[in-house]
C-alpha cells in the first residue's frame, strides 16, 4: 500500500457472502458524507460489490490466504478500490486477468458488455454470467488492473471524480 | 403469486395485462437458484396477455442477477408474450443494464425495452 495515500475504508473479510451487506453500508455512508452524487455512489457500491463477489465465489480458502482485504482509497480526484484475495485455482486468476486485459484494450467496454449478454443469451448458464469485470468497466466507468503475486490476486478498480 | 427472498421482492399484479414489478436489492449468491423456479411456477399465467415487467423500483442487482433475467426473456420470446421491459430513465446504472439489454433484444419480436 502506498502510504501518500489516505486509506478511507479498509475491511479484513472472512469469505462468507452476509460481509458484502457491511461492504455496501461502510461505502455508502462514506461516499454520502462526503457529498458525492447518487450515481457515483451507487457506481462505487457496485464495483466494490462485484469485486467482494468475486473474491469470496473464487478465492482460496486455505488457512493463511482465506482473508480478503477491501481497500477504499480517494484521493486527488479519484477513487480506487482494491480486493485482494488468495487464489484456489491458478485457472481463476487467469480468467480475471483475460477479461480485465480485454476491458484494458477496448476504447468500448460497453460492446463486451453486449457481446457476454449475447454470449448468454445464446447459452444460458444458471448462476454463472462472468458479467461483473465488464460492468465495472461499463456501467461503472472504472479502469481496472491486477496484480498476480505469491498466489495472491489484487485487482484494482480506479475511477475520476 | 409473489417471490420474496431476503432484499428482493417480485410481484405479480394479474390482470387484462398482467404486471411483474422487481422491488428492493437482488445480492444473493445464486439469484437464479430463486428466480428461476419462481417465474417457472407463474408461466402459465404469463402466457396469453400482455405482459410488463417493472424494474424502475429495484435498486440493486448484482451480476449474477442478469442471467435469469435473459432466461425470462428467452422464455417469453419463445411463448410469443408481448413484453415491455421498463426500467428507471433517471437512474444511470439502470440506463446503462437495460440499453445494454434492448440492444440484444432487437431481434426479438415479441419484447421491448424502454426507459420511463
Amino acid at each position: 500500500m502506498n502510504d501518500n495515500k489516505e486509506v478511507k475504508i479498509h475491511l479484513s473479510i472472512k469469505p462468507t457472502w452476509s460481509i458484502l451487506k457491511e461492504v455496501h453500508e461502510k461505502t455508502e455512508t462514506f461516499l454520502k458524507n462526503k457529498n458525492f452524487k447518487i450515481d457515483f455512489i451507487e457506481a462505487t457500491i457496485m464495483c466494490g460489490a462485484e469485486l467482494v463477489e468475486n473474491a469470496i465465489k473464487y478465492g482460496s480458502e486455505d488457512e493463511g490466504h482465506s482473508i480478503i482485504t477491501f481497500d477504499l482509497t480517494t484521493h486527488e480526484g479519484e477513487v480506487v478500490i482494491t480486493v485482494t484475495n488468495g487464489i484456489k485455482d491458478e485457472k481463476d486468476a487467469l480468467n480475471v486477468k483475460t477479461h480485465i486485459d480485454k476491458v484494458k484494450r477496448t476504447d468500448d467496454p460497453g460492446k463486451l458488455y453486449t457481446e457476454r449478454l449475447m454470449e448468454l443469451m445464446e447459452n444460458p448458464k444458471p448462476g454463472v454470467s462472468q458479467l461483473g469485470l465488464y460492468r465495472i468497466a461499463y456501467e461503472g466507468e472504472f479502469k481496472l488492473d491486477y496484480i498476480f503475486k505469491n498466489k495472491l490476486l489484487s485487482v484494482i478498480a480506479q475511477r475520476k471524480y | 403469486m409473489n417471490l420474496k427472498d431476503s432484499n428482493l421482492e417480485i410481484t405479480l399484479q394479474e390482470g387484462p395485462k398482467n404486471i411483474v414489478a422487481w422491488i428492493g436489492k437482488s445480492e444473493a449468491r445464486d439469484p437464479s437458484s430463486v428466480i428461476i423456479p419462481y417465474f417457472k411456477q407463474i408461466f402459465n399465467k404469463l402466457k396469453g396477455k400482455e405482459l410488463e415487467i417493472k424494474f424502475e423500483q429495484l435498486k440493486y442487482m448484482n451480476s449474477s442477477t442478469v442471467p435469469p433475467i435473459i432466461q425470462l426473456i428467452k422464455d417469453l420470446e419463445e411463448n410469443s408474450v408481448t413484453s415491455t421491459i421498463t426500467y428507471d430513465k433517471n437512474s444511470k446504472w439502470q440506463v446503462a443494464s437495460f440499453k445494454a439489454l434492448e440492444t440484444i433484444v432487437r431481434t426479438m419480436d415479441h419484447i421491448t425495452v424502454k426507459g420511463v
